[in-house]
């Protein structure tokens, strides 16, 4: 059956990307919010970095904790997602820009909906065995 | 995300044509002007396109194909100027003549319809290429 | 009449169960296999392209595809051994 290794791998990569994609909403729609806003640097979150971030450092969630006070940092799928500032020259980020954000806005919103979609098909595999397992 | 590619590609398109209205207003606006900071009337502006790839991995061969555009510079039209005769305006020379920007109202006017429809076309890619993957992401539903 | 003595009846049964056996590693045994290295197949296939789908490497048609072909192939699985199940109970309330 599924390895066990990849198993949790899919899963955790699922859920950083809807993680990521709903971060990366809310600072498109603060650039777009701030259209007209003097002197506004625009952000931004670089996706491949951020779910690479989670991918890369290998199968870590059960991370110890020794201390009941702390918090499980590296099992949230939130953590640890940059908001880039963009360098150089901005007097206003102008309206000349609004077609990326937009862009941005509906790639992030497929992305999303891509995450979502994928886990509801992998859910529904394992959801089949376990009603089915008890006969 | 590589899918979302042809979204990018329009989204450039739409940058590239939006940007091409603000030189065809530009033009619209100094039709008359006679005056400019470098002497001598104003000299029409025109938008050069360059096409650029959309790098990615999008299979391999393809992803080279796909290209986005983007503006490469912003070049003045060297055609003459208009020369009409009108003493006495100010900017007139001793002759009379009057030197007039070459801007042609209806050259004009046509490149701001075929950037309006060039975006829209964009925009309906977009939407379109947003649909398919909708509907992908419908099978097995 | 010889072949209806005891000793000889008893050699029969025997005879029939290895040849049962040796049908059922090669007809029902091998469809139970082949189905349950196939759900594994296709579930790892799945994985790998949603992997794929978020680096960038796959369409998202793919992935859907390949989703649904584990999701058919474990329900193949499920069915076939609910058969195999209701056939065995079916089987061993057969009265004689």
């Amino acid at each position: 059956m599924p390895d066990k290794l990849s198993f949790s791998k899919t899963f955790q990569a699922l859920e950083r990307t809807i993680s990521i994609s709903q971060k990366r909403h809310a600072v498109v729609a603060s650039n777009i919010s701030n259209l007209d806003t003097p002197g506004y640097r625009p952000k931004d979150i670089d996706f491949k970095a951020a779910l690479n971030r989670v991918l890369e450092s290998g199968q870590e969630l059960d991370l110890a904790r020794t201390n009941p006070g702390h918090i499980d940092f590296k099992r949230s799928a939130a953590a640890g997602i940059e908001v880039i500032e963009e360098k150089g020259e901005w007097n206003g980020y102008n309206w000349l820009n609004i077609d990326r954000e937009m862009t941005k806005l509906t790639q992030n919103n497929l992305i999303y909906r891509t995450g979502v979609e994928v886990l509801l098909r992998k859910m529904a595999i394992l959801r089949e065995v376990i009603s089915q397992g008890g006969r | 995300m590589d899918f979302l590619i042809p979204l990018e590609t329009s989204a450039s398109g739409l940058y590239a044509q939006r940007k091409r209205m603000d030189i065809i207003a530009s033009n619209l606006a100094n039709l008359e002007t006679t005056r400019t900071d470098k002497g001598g009337p104003y000299r029409r502006k025109m938008v050069v396109m360059r096409s650029k790839s959309m790098a990615g991995s999008f299979r391999n061969i393809l992803g080279r194909q796909i290209e986005g555009v983007q503006i490469e510079q912003i070049v003045e039209d060297k055609s003459p100027f208009k020369k009409v005769f009108n003493p006495s305006h100010p900017d007139a020379d001793k002759d009379g003549y009057l030197l007039k920007p070459n801007v042609e109202l209806i050259v004009e006017t046509t490149n701001m319809m075929m950037a309006k429809r060039a975006f829209e076309a964009n925009i309906a890619a977009i939407k379109t290429a947003r649909q398919m993957i909708m509907k992908a992401l419908e099978i097995g539903r | 009449m010889s072949d209806l003595r005891i000793g000889n009846l008893r050699q029969t049964p025997i005879h029939l169960n290895e040849n049962q056996k040796q049908a059922s590693t090669t007809e029902f045994g091998k469809v139970i296999k082949g189905a349950i290295d196939r759900v594994d197949r296709m579930d790892k296939a799945a994985d790998k392209s949603i992997m794929d789908l978020l680096q960038g490497k796959a369409d998202i048609h793919e992935t859907m595809i390949a989703l649904q072909k584990a999701d058919i192939s474990m329900r193949l699985l499920l069915a076939i051994r609910n058969k195999a199940v209701e056939a065995y109970k079916e089987i061993i309330h057969m009265q004689f």
